[in-house]
């Protein structure tokens, strides 16, 4: 319990790691794709 | 999301999250990687508007690749929304929610095969330049605002393309257009006053529809309007008189054929004609939305065009369209400006035919000596402006505020010049003295500090570089408190 309390610990400082470390990044993109691009159908 | 795939204007789209243009451009370049073709472009300001925190309009061309592209991007009521052209493939950016945007790529149909009949069938005036006197330059207005009126149908709002966006852009666009064939801000701007929906059962034959607000044409006879004949009575002609709308344009959803099979985008009045009759009852366009879409079309600012009293390129009159070679950049293709009716794989540049505008060292017109030579729609357009904009009385005026410049002429100034800017107030617009603040910017986005309080600013080029943009804004507040802003775009040579 210990042991999944710190590997689930250590997760989550590492995302929020990643999150900080990529928002300067983002930021600096006009346009920041969320989806895979869809062919419209007629 | 599901609507806007299932428009007849949408190829692809994409989900985009649209970051803030104000904190993403450097020094006046934007790079910009475009989803769905995934490749990255560098745009360079060349027309920037910065209302303040809350509302700007940015626009960008690329320079020094083969492929012209131009990227527009509006940001204003909390939406972030816009257009992206490079070279045969254009874009259009929605915005959704809270910065979350669709990207569509814009689909290609028959509107750019072979012979364009559409984008505007200028009718036929030639009964009015026989008969018609010179046009009259009274103007009843200093700073000429043409307001318009949109308003749309249940077709076209079932479209999907949200139209409060697409209007908003139209007006930025025309106004661009002016700003880039060099027409003075004191002889015409457009302005939007609104946006209404309309009952209106769509046909299929544009002229037909257009004749619902349009009273007195005959298609049969392909005689013009009576400018003796009265109003319209329709609803459209009702919300018009509401509005204080000086002309009206019309969203419709449906396609409309020509008698060939291709496609026609839109129609439209002219409402001052080759011999200066006046006819305000003409004053109407219809533009389809799934054309308005293509930026690369430009079809609002040429129905309005039209609306102005310019005319198609194969017309005996220099208010109209014009077709170039454009030098070195873009390997010398040719290039229509905005009156010009398109060819397969033709282009539209942001231009109205102008001798003295030149694109990518080209001029953009030719000198009109007289009214059946030439091509110089800007000359047309600024006698119009005011004749047009006088049309309504303006119901809600806000300060209407024109920048000139001295010493005169030249658009452009060199590295070396000093020029001296003017803020000119329309007379009818709120109560003298007034109060001035004229700042500049390298970027259109960063204003200084205040650099005049008077309705004058003497700039010195020294130390400029050809190339270079200066910004310069003036806002004006008048004696009770209404306040006007406007933008000049210097360009050094």
């Amino acid at each position: 319990m210990k042991f999944q309390f710190k590997i689930y610990g250590c997760l989550l400082v590492a995302l929020l790691f990643v999150g900080w470390s990529n928002a300067p990044l983002l930021s600096q993109e006009l346009f920041t794709v969320l989806s895979e691009s869809t062919d419209s159908t007629q | 999301m599901a609507k806007i795939q299932r428009g007849n204007y949408a190829e692809k789209t994409v989900f985009v999250k649209v970051g803030n243009l104000s904190n993403i451009q450097k020094d006046g370049k934007l790079s910009v990687r475009i989803p769905i073709i995934d490749v990255q472009y560098v745009f360079h300001a060349y027309n920037v508007k910065n209302y303040g925190e809350d509302q700007y309009s940015w626009t960008g061309k690329t320079k020094n690749t083969e492929s012209y592209g131009r990227l527009s991007v509006h940001y204003t009521e909390g939406k972030i929304f816009g257009d992206i052209e490079i070279e045969d493939t254009a874009f259009r950016l929605i915005d959704l929610s809270e910065g979350i945007g669709v990207l569509v790529k814009i689909k290609e149909d028959g509107g750019d095969k072979e012979d364009a009949v559409g984008c505007g069938n200028a009718r036929k005036d030639i009964k009015f330049k026989e008969n018609g006197s010179e046009l009259s330059l009274e103007k009843n207005n200093s700073v000429c605002y043409v307001s318009v009126l949109f308003l749309y149908t249940d077709a076209a709002a079932q479209e999907g393309p949200d139209l409060s966006q697409l209007a908003y852009s139209a007006i930025q666009d025309a106004n661009e257009a002016l700003e880039n064939s060099a027409v003075s801000s004191c002889d015409l701007r457009f302005k939007s006053v609104g946006l209404a929906s309309i009952d209106m059962e769509e046909s299929s034959f544009i002229t037909e529809d257009l004749e619902i607000f349009i009273m007195g044409y005959s298609q049969a006879d392909n005689a013009w309007l009576d400018p003796n004949s009265p109003f319209g009575t329709t609803q459209a002609n009702t919300l018009r008189d509401d509005y204080g709308a000086d002309v009206v344009i019309v969203f419709t959803g449906g396609t409309y054929d020509s008698t060939d099979g291709d496609p026609i985008h839109g129609e439209a009045g002219i409402s001052v004609s080759l011999g200066g009759n006046l006819i305000p009852q003409a004053a109407f366009g219809i533009v389809s939305v799934n054309s308005a879409m293509n930026c690369k079309r430009k079809i609002f600012t040429h129905e309005i065009g039209h609306i102005m009293g310019l005319l198609h390129q194969d017309r005996m009159f220099y208010g109209r369209g014009y077709n170039f070679e454009a030098g070195g950049l873009f390997g010398k293709k040719k290039r229509r400006t905005l009156m010009h009716t398109l060819k397969k794989k033709q282009k539209r540049i942001h231009h109205f035919s102008n001798p003295d505008v030149n694109f990518e060292g080209e001029p953009t017109g030719t000198i009109s000596a007289n009214v059946t030579d030439g091509y110089d729609s800007v000359e047309r357009l600024e006698q119009t402006g005011c004749i047009v904009a006088d049309f309504r009385e303006d119901l809600a005026p806000t300060l209407s505020v024109g920048i000139t410049f001295s010493p005169c002429c030249s658009f452009f100034v060199n590295p070396d010049n000093t020029r001296i800017y003017t803020a000119n107030i329309d007379n009818n617009t709120g109560q003298s003295p007034y109060q001035y603040e004229w700042r500049t910017s390298s970027d259109g986005f960063n204003y200084g500090l205040v650099l005049s309080t008077t309705n004058e600013m003497t700039q010195d080029y020294t130390g400029f570089q050809a190339g270079d943009i200066l910004y310069i804004k003036v806002i004006a507040t008048s004696f009770d408190g209404i306040t006007g802003e406007n933008f000049f775009f210097q360009e050094v040579f």
